[in-house]
């Protein structure tokens, strides 16, 4: 007879206790090893940079899930009507809501934990340093979040970009200026130059540092900025009509600072809006 | 009914004598207090992903738990010769089957029932708390699921040595969980031969979506009304009992010969 216990559950807990062990030391390891440029790669990139990619994006879906309060953005499109469908929906809901005031917190340690899988994943970054600013209403946290960035990602102008209009609603405009200096000279990054998303941002960039130079009284280079701008996209009349009035010497209506701070203008609406809600149109 | 009870403490004894059971309990804490160390920015009472991740590793432990506790009931009987001495006293085949039920089903309840006081604790721990209703409900429901996992793990137990019977209860309970809340949405594309394979699977497989009160939990959508508790509980209790008339029906002509077990 055997009287040895039976160890049938040993391998199943050895695979999953092995897994938690590396997902952990994976995380203490990607934090503490020396930067990487996206470019430059590295081992771990190299050995987990494909698996760590699709961890990050599964967590960055989680704090999406957790935005809509559990409902997936892919949530069921039930076509049946039967008592298996009708009860599923009393016990698990699936209205369209937001989680609002404190409870949009609930999304940041999901984006934390997408960050520290995947620390080149910026809209995880990005979308992190939104919601501290506009949900938590925490700008000094945002404002270390998009550093860390920063510092995982030195060749990214889109995280140069959002500190520096953090800059500007916090008021620090000489800041401002320097940061959206070092993401145009980043700028295209890794995105291809003539890619239509990567020339706005590029506008953006230009219009930002124009409306600063302007406040700043450096006309000649506003000017500058406004013509660079107007090179990629012509058709913004009103920049164009803008920087006629400053070459005539003359003083545009409005002022460049109001102008300025409706254009970084966030709230926690817009970052809902602009942010996770692009996953319901795209399932619209 | 004496008689099953009766079966039912062995296997308590069995499960208390081996150390499954506190494994995943120091498992699932390891994990909870992996969560606690996590430093979202000093931000407190930001307890949703603890919850989540509590009762998401609550439901994978007891997953596994039950399924591998209750396919090995029969089939250790059979391979340690213990089933003879315990057939030759006055237990019916039925007694036996839902002693071995009842007695998992227990052991592996008693076990949720930790791993959810933990989760709870580590939450409270972290300035969150639960709407108690709503964790009673989630945990009788999570219960009843468990109970029809068992009977799986048992019926399948009654023809198969114990691996094989894991095999194919991880497959179907597998599928059940990740396919079957989908197969309506699949219905509304699909016709044909097809499409009326996919609906038997849908009435055939078991629905585990319907015990899962999860997002109710976690995301603060309050209880659910108690009509729909009890409808998935009856459910439930239909599905429990149609799987343990199977593992009575695979057992009740089932021959053993001492040659071939020893």
């Amino acid at each position: 007879m055997n009287t040895r216990p039976d160890l049938d559950l040993w391998p199943w807990l050895t695979v999953i206790a092995t897994f938690a062990g590396a997902f952990t030391l994976g995380c203490f390891l990607i934090a503490a090893a020396p930067i990487e440029t996206p470019e430059g790669g590295g081992v771990t990139d190299l050995l987990f940079g494909s698996s760590r990619q699709a961890l990050s994006a599964d967590l960055y879906e989680e704090a999406d899930t957790f935005f809509h309060r559990g409902v997936p953005h892919h949530a069921r499109h039930v076509a049946m009507d039967t008592w298996i469908e009708r009860l599923h929906d009393v016990i698990s809901p699936e209205e369209h809501r937001h989680a609002e005031g404190q409870a949009s917190a609930e999304i940041i340690p999901w984006l934390k934990l997408a960050t520290e899988a995947d620390p080149h994943n910026i809209d995880a970054w990005l979308v992190s340093a939104y919601w501290l600013e506009t949900g938590l209403d925490r700008a000094d946290l945002a404002e270390q979040t998009l550093r860390e960035a920063q510092r995982h990602n030195p060749g990214d102008y889109c995280v140069l970009l959002d500190r520096a209009r953090l800059c500007i609603r916090t008021g620090r405009f000489e800041t401002a200026g320097n940061v959206l200096d070092a993401a145009l000279s980043r700028w295209p990054g890794g995105l291809d130059p003539n890619d239509r998303q990567s020339l706005l941002d590029k506008a953006e960039l230009l219009c930002d540092r124009g409306f600063l130079d302007e406040m700043a009284g450096h006309t000649n280079a506003a000017v500058t900025a406004f013509k660079n701008m107007l090179a990629i996209f012509p058709e913004r009349t009103y920049i164009e009509k803008r920087m006629h009035v400053l070459e005539a010497g003359g003083q545009p209506a409005e002022s460049a600072r109001a102008l300025l701070e409706q254009r970084v203008k966030r709230s926690a609406h817009d970052a809902g809006a602009e942010e996770f809600e692009e996953h319901d149109q795209h399932d619209k | 009914m004496k008689r099953a009870w009766t079966l039912a403490t062995i296997v308590w004894l069995e499960m208390i004598r081996r150390k499954d059971i506190y494994v995943l309990f120091i498992m699932l804490a390891a994990l909870l207090v992996a969560m606690i160390a996590l430093d979202v920015f000093g931000l407190g009472q930001v307890t949703g992903y603890v919850k989540d991740i509590g009762l998401l590793a609550a439901w994978l432990l007891g997953w596994i738990l039950a399924i591998n506790t209750s396919i090995r009931q029969l089939p250790q009987e059979e391979t340690r010769g213990t089933i003879f001495p315990l057939l030759a006293k006055p237990v019916t085949r039925w007694e036996l089957i839902v002693g071995k039920w009842l007695g998992v089903w227990v052991v592996v309840m008693t076990a949720m029932l930790l791993f959810y006081l933990t989760t709870w604790g580590v939450v409270a721990l972290k300035g969150g708390a639960f709407n108690p209703l709503t964790l009673i409900q989630a945990f009788v429901l999570h219960a009843v699921a468990l109970a029809v996992l068992v009977a799986i793990g048992i019926a399948l137990s009654t023809r198969l040595n114990a691996d094989a019977a894991a095999a194919m209860a991880y497959v179907l309970t597998g599928a059940a969980f990740a396919i079957v809340p989908h197969i309506s949405m699949l219905l509304a594309v699909t016709t044909g031969l097809r499409g009326a394979l996919l609906n038997a699977l849908y009435y055939l497989l078991p629905h585990f979506e319907l015990f899962d009160l999860r997002r109710r939990l976690v995301h603060d959508w309050g209880a659910a009304e108690g009509l729909a508790v009890g409808g998935a509980t009856l459910y439930g209790a239909l599905l429990t009992l149609g799987f343990l008339l199977l593992a009575w029906i695979g057992y009740r002509r089932k021959r053993f010969s001492r040659g071939e077990i020893l």
